[in-house]
């Protein structure tokens, strides 16, 4: 056994020693940067693009933004004449874009040889019948809002969607500050309200049939599901999504106490809006992949990795429009 | 056309009436182990056959006498005049050279200039004992990873790459049984234990029409049948694992009995420094440990020179486990214990059982009932008592994890062998599957003083039968003696949920051989896979799992055609090169952003399909006779993935895509008493993909560690798109036997990476370097790599009896 010892110590040694982390030389060519355009073109709002130049990934400092580009934007092949205002590396350009038309974009950033070019079209707003609020139980009996609406699909196009309900009212609530005290918190400020839904549509849980589970966003888009119409193609597709009371999740409340739990029944909830949206193919895929991307180190080693879909020629980004549908829904009547 | 038919019948009659057939046997004379691969030449008509993997020959000839020459690799060759009057039985022995100090045992017989056969190896299982290890622990799938056309995975691991395929794509057969995890310790060990093989062929390609199931590679391993004589055994002690093995006659030259069985024993030496450490920081007790183990067990007995039957056993696991004592608390009338186990296992059960019989002399037929499993079980439980006074509360919760396959099997074989010119096999294949892709199990239970209660539950029951049948026949056909085709058929079919798959598979390959030591051959086959495996591709996972094809998962398939030149120098050094090109369908990849984790219940939602070409040349000089002996091998080639789901459309190249990969492999046998080798791969790096760049987007996202959020995203131009620095090794090994009255003892040493090169294993970013880049910026992080294995010298005792 001792002998045994004085092999297995040294041999731990070495590896050890032996397995030190190396520095990896990296090719020039990957450390320059690139131009960006991040442009998420709305029917029926003014254009707005952001130009900013990406960063080596080891670089820390904040994007640098292009301030000094020259931007034209063409509308169905003819350069549009509105006006267009700059402020840092944000630049707006006052045109309303309608759905069919087609946008070109190209920019010419000093320094950069070839000029940066993107082009989108707009699509036409879905079809989105008005929604339906009720309540109801579920299996359990507990107590759940239903929304119940109907979109309808062009069959002459492959159309791609996404579904969003958001609440940006006044909150006002009770809430328990600890075990020992009730406080009553008068929060007037529009403020981010997660719950849970359901939604047992086939569009969205890609043919399985089961729940899934997603947050009802009150500001961020991070968790839209973007899906496409293969499964309903020119077809009517009533949709239900169900708001469970007991599943209301965290909401920051402006107490000072994030991450309280509160019931929806408790307080006022009255308006919730309910968005469907129509992407453009490369929207579509940006969105898509934009949602699975995961920069965390620890769990990307564990999943697969994410090409976030750019549709920018001689840069990075996104240029690509979207037209929404928008109804307000009231929930507590 | 009835009146053709007669003609032809009429001009083909005399020919299988004229013919006569010697048949038999080919046996080693010290242990009756039947010989696979032994030559059967007529030195008269030049006409000749190798023995099937039982041993077996049949051998027709148009003629009165035979003059044969039975010849096996490291045996003496024997002659025999036989009178062909009628149909001749003729059981061989061939003895081993006794010119010990001297081994000719690279000699690849199914790839050799004169057979049909290419894109095939055989690995004599003398090589594999020679070649340098890690941990001193020999290994096929290690070996197999010299040869060209063969690559590996991640370092260290076992897993083969063959020709652009993917590791679930090569069908591995043990004693004709399939085994769907080959792997211990997470791939750094093979489930075959040397000690128990005897025979390892490698197809590659163009694959005979008996094998079906995968559509890269087959590899087709045959186990020791064991001594009809006399008792024999071994054990050996390496770093990681021991190994015992037995074998000898239960009744003398009729029934044998073969038994191996190896462990590793590091959890049994580390369970003392590991109490002992945990000890030392708290009062609790920690039992944790990883093993694997395998037993292989084969019984054979002879009825008669006609009828033999095999019974084989294999049972292989790898297991991980984990109790600990969370808390104890003890005050007097009060008292608390908190328990937790952890238990993971996964392994391979298979058995068979064999019959062959030799219907007449120029057919044998065999019949295989086999039953085979992979199984994963994950076990969790947690437990809690409580005293005070005479009252007390205890709980308990268990948590269950499993999945896996089963199949249930039934083949006949036969080999027909009617005239010289056509050596037939056919057979039919029928396996029922039984795949069990999660089941998930709850029990709580509670009992107090006054109460107890307990609740079982078990979700995600989804067992999936189906069923898979085979229809297969093949002719080695020598069309005349320069030209000889092997041409088979395959016909398979898969049910699974109320729908079937079927597939036509044609194969072919042809030799021509222009001189005596140089042919040309080329071959195409066809080949289709009716289950994936769900896998990361890196690390192995408790929810790894194989899945049939559905509705959705179309079976994968795949083309390759192949082609190559085969030369054997005065039969001392045989070299070849050979260019394949292949196209596979319907390759399975994990969506981006999909996680390895998780249920597998909706695993098609994580996975999509798409197709592959690989494309290469492989180039092969070995040495096969002397005291020097070896191989070099290089490859080129490039595997490429499209998939409209991924790289936007556009093709990107595999994770292993590696342009060049060479290896060289030299064996040395001083003497009787020392032989050494040597080992030196070389190969392009892996690919992988990396965001060089980040950009700033209008969403916040997830980066860095732990969920910290911020406005930036990578951005891959292209998966695959980065390629990790040259992989590159070198080995040695030198061997010291010492012969006794009966049996020798080895002690084999052996070096990995010897000059300690640092191969990358995984690369990532670390804030605990800087990074001075060209133009002289200097960043605060860096790229860096870690390596997984320094040079590690390793020491083996073998003791052999």
């Amino acid at each position: 056994m001792k002998k045994l010892f004085l092999y297995i110590l040294p041999l731990i040694s070495l590896l050890w020693v032996g397995c030190e982390e190396k520095v990896i030389d990296i090719d020039p060519g990957l450390t320059e940067k690139k131009p960006v355009v991040m442009a998420r073109v709305e029917a029926d709002s003014t254009v707005s693009i952001r130009l900013t130049y990406s960063r080596f990934f080891l670089d820390t400092h904040p994007f640098a933004e292009i301030d000094n580009a020259t931007v034209n934007l063409s509308v169905n092949g003819a350069p549009t004449t509105a006006a267009m205002t700059r402020l840092g590396g944000n630049y707006s350009i006052a045109y309303v874009p309608q759905p069919g038309d087609r946008l070109e974009l190209r920019v010419l950033v000093p320094g950069c040889d070839e000029p940066i070019t993107a082009e989108t079209t707009v699509p036409s707003s879905p079809v989105v019948s008005a929604a339906q609020v009720s309540q109801g139980t579920d299996n359990a009996g507990s107590p759940v809002f239903n929304i119940r609406f109907r979109l309808t699909d062009n069959a002459a196009s492959q159309d791609y969607y996404s579904i969003r309900l958001r609440s940006i009212d006044t909150l006002i609530h009770t809430h328990n500050i600890n075990e020992y005290s009730t406080v009553v918190v008068s929060d007037t400020t529009p403020r981010d309200m997660y719950m849970s839904f359901t939604c047992n549509d086939v569009m969205l849980t890609d043919n399985t049939n089961l729940s899934l589970d997603m947050n009802l966003d009150g500001s961020t888009p991070m968790n839209w599901l973007p899906f496409s119409d293969e499964l309903i193609s020119g077809t009517a597709h009533d949709i239900t999504i169900s708001i469970y009371r007991d599943t209301a999740g965290t909401a920051n409340t402006g107490g000072g106490t994030a991450g309280t739990y509160v019931d929806i029944y408790q307080h006022t909830i009255p308006k919730l809006y309910l968005e469907v949206t129509s992407y453009s193919y490369d929207r579509y895929l940006y969105e898509l992949t934009l949602s699975s991307y995961d920069g965390d180190m620890l769990s990307a080693m564990f999943t697969e990795p994410v090409q976030i879909h750019t549709n920018v020629q001689g840069g990075i980004g996104i240029f690509a429009a979207s037209s929404r549908s928008v109804q307000q829904l009231q929930m507590n009547e | 056309m009835k009146g053709r038919l007669l003609i032809l019948l009429l001009l083909i009659a005399p020919l299988w009436l004229q013919a006569q057939t010697v048949s038999g046997t080919v046996t080693d004379a010290a242990t009756g182990e039947t010989l696979m691969g032994a030559t059967i030449l007529d030195e008269i008509t030049g006409k000749g056959t190798i023995t099937n993997a039982y041993g077996r020959y049949t051998l027709t000839l148009h003629a009165d006498t035979a003059y044969l020459r039975v010849s096996y690799i490291g045996y003496k060759p024997q002659h025999f005049t036989v009178s062909l009057k009628g149909n001749h039985e003729l059981n061989v022995s061939l003895k081993p050279t006794v010119e010990l100090d001297e081994v000719t045992v690279t000699a690849d017989r199914v790839n050799s200039p004169r057979t049909s056969q290419m894109s095939a190896v055989e690995l004599p299982i003398e090589h594999l004992k020679m070649v340098p290890v890690m941990f001193g622990e020999s290994d096929v799938l290690k070996t197999l990873q010299l040869l060209p056309g063969v690559q590996s995975g991640t370092e260290g691991t076992s897993g083969i790459y063959v020709r652009g395929g993917g590791p679930d794509e090569n069908l591995f057969l043990l004693d004709g049984i399939p085994l769907y995890n080959v792997n211990h310790l997470g791939g750094f060990f093979s489930a075959f234990n040397s000690d128990a093989v005897k025979n390892v062929t490698l197809y590659k390609g163009s694959f005979p029409a008996r094998f079906n199931g995968r559509i890269s590679s087959v590899l087709d391993i045959t186990t020791n049948n064991g001594n009809d004589r006399e008792w024999h055994g071994g054990a050996s002690i390496g770093l990681l694992a021991g190994k015992l093995s037995i074998e000898g006659p239960i009744i003398k030259e009729k029934t044998t009995v073969s038994l191996s069985f190896r462990r590793t024993y590091a959890d049994l030496l580390m369970k003392s420094p590991l109490s002992m450490a945990v000890a030392l920081f708290s009062k609790n007790n920690v039992n944790a440990g990883y093993y694997f183990y395998d037993l292989n067990g084969k019984v054979t007995h002879k009825f008669s020179e006609r009828s033999r039957l095999y019974a084989t056993f294999y049972s292989g696991d790898d297991g991980v486990y984990l109790g600990a004592k969370i808390s104890e608390s003890d005050y007097g009338m009060m008292s608390f214990k908190t328990n937790m186990n952890l238990s993971y296992t996964w392994g391979n059960l298979a058995t068979a059982l064999r019959w062959n019989y030799v219907l007449n002399p120029k057919l044998f037929m065999n019949i295989t009932g086999s039953y085979t499993q992979y199984r994963n079980n994950l076990e969790f439980g947690l437990d809690f008592e409580e005293h005070l006074g005479d009252d007390f509360l205890s709980a308990a919760m268990t948590s269950t994890y499993n999945s896996g396959i089963r199949d249930i099997s039934l083949n006949a074989d036969f080999d027909y062998a009617p005239v010289p010119e056509h050596s037939i096999k056919f057979g039919t294949h029928y396996t029922h599957h039984i795949f069990t892709p999660e089941v998930t199990g709850g029990k709580n239970s509670y009992s107090s003083t006054d109460t107890s209660y307990s609740h079982d539950t078990i979700i995600g029951q989804s067992i999936v039968h189906a069923e898979e049948i085979s229809l297969f026949v093949e002719d080695d056909w020598n069309l005349t003696d320069a030209l000889k085709v092997n041409a088979g058929l395959a016909a398979t079919g898969f049910l699974v949920e109320g729908r079937f798959y079927p597939s036509l598979q044609p194969r072919l390959s042809a030799r021509f051989l222009i001189t005596e030591d140089l042919s040309l051959k080329a071959g195409y086959s066809y080949m289709t896979q009716y289950m994936h495996f769900l896998s990361s591709s890196n690390i192995s996972l408790p929810t790894d799992l194989w899945v049939p094809v559905t509705a959705r998962i179309a079976p994968m398939n795949s083309h390759q055609v192949a082609a190559g030149v085969f030369y054997s120098w005065f039969g001392v050094a045989d070299f070849s090169v050979e260019g394949y090109y292949k196209w596979m369908h319907n390759l399975m990849e994990y969506l981006p952003g999909s996680s390895f984790f998780g249920s597998s219940t909706r695993w098609e939602d994580k996975v999509c399909l798409g197709d592959g070409k690989a494309y290469g040349i492989e180039f092969l000089a070995q040495r096969t006779v002397g005291k020097f002996t070896g191989w070099l091998g290089y490859t080129w080639s490039r595997t490429w993935r499209m998939f409209d789901m991924l790289n936007n459309g556009e093709p990107f190249p595999a994770k292993y895509d590696r342009i060049h990969d060479v290896s060289i492999s030299m064996q040395y046998k001083h003497s009787k008493r020392f032989d050494c080798g040597l080992t030196w791969v070389f190969s392009t790096g892996n690919t992988a993909t990396l965001a060089m760049q980040e950009f700033e987007t209008d969403t916040q996202t997830e980066n860095g560690i732990m969920g910290y959020v911020s406005n930036a995203a990578g951005f891959v131009d292209s998966r695959n798109n980065y390629r990790l620095p040259n992989y590159h090794r070198l080995d040695i090994s030198a061997n010291f036997h010492r012969f006794f009255k009966r049996g020798y003892r080895t002690i084999s040493i052996s070096i990995y990476n010897v000059y300690n090169q640092q191969n990358p294993f995984i690369i990532y970013k670390s804030n605990l370097h800087s990074y001075t880049a060209a133009d002289g910026t200097v960043y605060g992080s860096a790229l860096v790599q870690r390596s997984l294995f320094p040079i590690i010298p390793s020491i083996a005792y073998i003791r052999k009896f």
